[in-house]
């Protein structure tokens, strides 16, 4: 092998050592010290209640679910909020089921009709802005199983930190219905118990789909949501952090918004792809270039590539170990392809630890065929993973002259001819 | 966003995009932190200058006398000097005696230091060294002592009963692999006593004791101490990680080196080549075991008692205070470290040299440690079971004890001190005098002898020589491949490298000279019936030049094969002992 191949699989090597142990790094904030773990952690809010609430909950196909989700938000403990369905107008079935819903509430349920087309979750949501009346605006998914205490806690955490958004937690539960399940749950688990809370000091925030809370004025002020983005919640969040917006996170586990993970491997599939090329396009429209500090600029580039970084960083590692050894490499060669395999086996050591802790949060008792499931997953899940992510970039680089056009006009106005042309399919619940 | 208003946004605590703030480490500057840690640590930093200006002269001054020297120190040298110039790992075959990162660092330090040279002798260079790993290990001390909770006099008495012991001083001057990784393991204990407890130390712990496990593997019966100070200075909150994070790491570096042997296909035994699973087995099962330590006549008794007759004070004191080291909750893993590597010695098997070494921190910190817990029941943030019992017995009683027993103590302690002193002072200054060059010189006979080899025997002889002289041979031209030959490589019975027996099949008669050592003298004792074919080389030869006296002298001798002297380049005259 010649020198300059040597130095460039040296370098490539490093490269792939420096993300796996940075992602690592980044996974485990929480447990850095017990004060780190003892601050993320959950305060008791003993106080009263003092803000109003909308609740927006958009539903598209979702006659199954938002029944039943509605009334469990109707059933909160705090005084004072409303809901706000919102479907869309060629949905009879889903908007059947919310006036059922404001039938059986009605002083506490609305339905807002989305005209837009074609249709898509940010719209709906912006369509519904302009009726809540609640100082706090919150979204929730037509699926999401949430706690009745949660809203005194996050109106506490309001307060408490002087916050313009508050990021509620969300946890996949049904870690043992697929072989997928154990490591989507543990990744939930990672992201809002440790790495969110990165996130919320270093004040540049990815915000989630839901279970996501901001004062209405804030919102009104930066015009909503951007109607174009596949991943229009981190697509806020980055926004409001340009703008200095401080962000609280209210993660407790017992007051998480339940989730499921999707149903199939193929769900999935899209699902990730739908967020790498989200993040993607958060990338590229370049609002956190306004972040004011070098730092959060820095943490910004690298979690917004991130999808792609420890994708690529996945599979790179085996093909650096494999050629590596194939190759007959000489052996300290064949040694240093094996760098970026210690951060990726460390990170396998750490998710051990971060199972044992999720099912104590959870009181499950962790079984040996979950850790056995944990280990034997690390690789195809990661395929899945390094799957999605080059075909978000093919998808995007495909469609990549509408995009730049809604870049341009500024991505809050809806403009239904340009995103016929830049939207893809799938961007509905 | 261009159409939000500047002046809505400020209205809503929000900032107009564009704007710059500054990033923290803008105001609080690098300087700024350096001048707060100054502020904070003066004086543990004055402290530490002299302390390790005391431990520097102490093991610097006459290290290229005394003491003698070891064969391992030439074989580690020679490692060195093998990675340095050739690349491999050993100038023989690499057989996996002991991981190589001990001499990894070594050939670092002389590529740096550029010191394999014609005009110094390698051991003495890797003396040097050692001088700087005692340095490390006594700061490294001083700061496990301060974060077990010692006050600086007493980390400052751990350091100096750890340095100035004559047994530490002179096994502290060998080129030992052990002297290399010890100061790893120390670190990595001062990184799992980490007072912020957090997870970056519980990983960065784990990195420092893998490098000295690879180091010296044997550093591995630390692994219960490391894990013992983990557990008990870790918060219950976090534990389960910080337990992972050293787990993880050290496992995954150490794991470096069977994966090397792995990928070069010398794991397991296959013909034709060494394995690193024969050479495990080799030192855990195939070395003679060294007998009991207990029964005289045995050659770990023997060992015992040399490691004595330097000094028995530092290790009786430690082992005195052991009890008291596992009644008290902070210095429980030192107590820890301390008793696993005398079970293991006291269960037999192959007693090493160097085994001695990784004791002696341990030691030093229990009997300071205990001296300090005499001075005042301990209050650490962390392990603070002494009060907590007081509490118990309510609170006026522990007010009443806090103002009256703590001056008895200190009385107490400082008397137990000034006594310790006094008596160590007497038996260690005869030591250490001979260690700093008032004893005997234990080096130059072999210098003598190297001197006259390089002035009067051809480049292309053949010697055999005990470890110590081959790197100074070699760097004064002789072949190293087969030209200067370690003695005991012609023994195939003795060792897992058959290279030499088969390059040379004529064995002994192929070699025109042995330089008879005091090593290879021990070495013949201490194996009645092994290596033969240096038995045999020394009864064919005559001697031709001889240096020192005593047991101490070094012998050029001549081999003659067929009896009587046929030297064609034998000098006119041997020259006289020095």
């Amino acid at each position: 092998m010649t020198p300059l191949i040597l130095t460039l699989y040296a370098l490539f090597g490093f490269l792939l050592f420096a993300v796996a142990l940075a992602t690592l790094w980044w996974m485990l904030h929480a447990w850095r010290t017990p004060e780190v773990l003892a601050a993320t952690g959950f305060t008791v809010a003993a106080d009263a209640p003092r803000l109003s609430f909308s609740l927006l909950v958009p539903g598209r196909h979702e006659e199954a679910v938002m029944g039943a989700t509605l009334d469990t938000l109707v059933g909160s403990d705090h005084p004072d909020f409303e809901v706000i369905a919102i479907v869309g107008h060629d949905d009879d079935a889903t908007r059947e089921v919310a006036e059922a819903a404001a039938a059986r509430h009605p002083d506490r349920v609305r339905v807002v009709v989305d005209h837009n087309w074609p249709k898509n979750k940010p719209k709906a949501l912006n369509t519904a802005l302009p009726h809540c009346r609640g100082d706090v605006v919150g979204v929730f998914d037509a699926e999401d199983e949430v706690d009745p205490r949660l809203l005194r806690q996050v109106d506490h955490a309001f307060r408490a930190n002087d916050a313009h958004v508050v990021q509620g937690g969300v946890q996949l539960m049904n870690f043992r219905s697929s072989w997928y399940s154990l490591r989507n749950c543990l990744e939930y688990f990672f992201w809002f118990r440790s790495r969110l809370h990165l996130h919320a000091q270093h004040r540049f925030i990815p915000l989630g789909g839901n279970t996501v809370f901001c004062r209405t004025d804030v919102l009104r002020a930066v015009g909503g949501w951007d109607a174009e983005c596949l991943a229009e919640d981190c697509e806020l969040g980055v926004r409001l952090s340009t703008l200095g917006a401080r962000v609280a996170i209210a993660y407790s586990p017992d007051l998480v918004t339940r989730e499921e993970t999707p149903g199939t491997l193929k769900s999935l599939f899209k699902q990730r792809t739908r967020w790498n090329q989200g993040f993607l396009q958060v990338l590229r429209k370049g609002e956190w270039r306004q972040l004011p500090t070098r730092r959060q600029r820095l943490l910004a580039r690298y979690t917004l590539s991130m999808p792609f970084l420890q994708a690529f960083a996945g599979v790179g590692i085996i093909v650096s170990v494999v050629s590596a050894v194939f190759l007959r490499a000489p052996v300290a060669l064949a040694l240093f392809s094996f760098l970026p395999a210690v951060p990726t086996l460390a990170t396998l050591a750490f998710e051990i630890a971060g199972l044992r802790e999720f099912c104590r949060n959870y009181y499950v008792r962790a079984r040996a065929t979950d850790y056995l499931r944990l280990i034997l997953g690390m690789f195809p899940y990661q395929l899945v993973l390094a799957a999605a992510a080059v075909r978000a970039v093919v998808r995007e680089a495909l469609g990549m002259r509408g995009w730049e056009k809604t870049a341009h006009v500024g991505a809050h106005r809806s403009a239904a001819v340009e995103a016929a042309m830049a939207n893809p399919a799938g961007v509905t619940r | 966003m261009s159409s939000i208003d500047a002046a809505d946004l400020e209205a809503l605590g929000l900032r107009p995009p564009g704007w710059r703030a500054t990033d923290p480490d803008d105001v609080l500057t690098l300087a700024a932190r350096l001048r707060a840690w100054w502020g904070a640590h003066r004086a543990s930093v004055a402290l530490l200058v002299a302390l390790s200006a005391i431990v520097a002269v102490t093991h610097a001054w006459g290290v290229g006398h005394s003491p003698a020297m070891s064969d391992d120190e030439g074989t580690y040298m020679a490692q060195a000097w093998a990675v340095q110039t050739t690349g491999k790992l050993a100038p023989y075959t690499y057989w996996y005696d002991h991981p190589p990162l001990g001499w990894l660092q070594l050939a670092l330090f002389t590529w740096l230091t550029g010191a394999f040279s014609a005009a110094h002798h390698a051991v003495i260079v890797g003396r040097d060294l050692m001088v700087g790993a005692a340095v490390a290990s006594s700061v490294l001390l001083y700061l496990l002592g301060r974060r077990l909770g010692l006050r600086k006099g007493f980390a400052a008495v751990a350091v100096l009963l750890f340095a100035l012991s004559p047994l530490a001083l002179d096994y502290q001057r060998l080129v030992f692999l052990d002297n290399i990784g010890v100061p790893w393991v120390l670190a990595a204990l001062v990184l799992a006593a980490s007072p912020r407890r957090s997870l970056w130390a519980a990983a960065g712990s784990g990195v420092c004791f893998a490098v000295g496990v690879l180091s010296k593997e044997t550093l591995l019966l630390a692994l219960p101490a490391v894990l013992t100070l983990l557990w008990l200075r870790s918060d219950r909150r976090t534990r389960s990680f910080c337990v992972t994070g050293f787990v993880a790491t050290s496992a995954l570096v150490v794991a470096a080196y069977p994966l090397y042997a792995l990928l070069k296909g010398e794991l397991l035994p296959g013909r034709g080549h060494v394995s690193l699973w024969q050479a495990v087995s080799f030192q855990l099962y195939g070395r003679a075991p060294s007998g009991s330590i207990l029964a005289a006549g045995s050659n770990a008794h023997a060992q015992l008692m040399t490691w004595l007759h330097l000094d028995p004070w530092l290790l009786g004191l430690g082992m005195v205070a052991l009890p008291v080291g596992f009644a008290v909750r902070r210095l429980r893993a030192m107590a820890v470290g301390l008793a696993v590597p005398v079970l293991v010695a006291l269960r037999g098997g192959y007693l090493p040299d160097p085994f001695i070494i990784a004791l002696l921190p341990f030691a030093a910190l229990l009997v300071a440690g205990t001296l300090d817990a005499v001075w005042a029941p301990v209050a650490d943030r962390f392990g603070a079971r002494l009060p907590a019992r007081a509490r118990r017995r309510g609170g006026a009683t522990a007010v009443r004890a806090g103002a009256t027993v703590p001056v008895a103590r200190k009385v107490l302690a400082v008397a137990l001190t000034a006594a310790l002193a006094a008596v160590l002072a007497a038996r260690w200054v005869p030591g250490d005098r001979r260690l700093v060059g008032a004893g005997p010189d234990d080096v130059s006979p072999t210098w003598g002898a190297e001197r006259w080899v390089e002035q009067h025997v051809p480049r292309r002889d053949r010697l055999i020589v005990d470890d110590s002289v081959w790197v100074d041979l070699v760097e004064h031209g002789f072949n190293p491949h087969l030209g200067v030959v370690w003695f005991y490589k012609l023994d195939f019975t003795n060792n897992l490298d058959p290279s030499v027996a088969r390059a040379l099949p004529g064995g002994w008669r192929e070699m025109q000279y042995v330089i008879d050592s005091p090593i290879i003298r021990s070495a013949l004792a201490e194996q009645p019936g092994a290596l033969v074919p240096v038995r045999e080389a020394i009864a064919h030869s005559t001697t031709v030049a001889s240096f020192g006296y005593g047991t101490g002298v070094v012998e050029v001798r001549r081999i003659t094969p067929q009896g009587g002297p046929t030297a064609p380049t034998a000098p006119a005259a041997p020259l006289a002992a020095p």
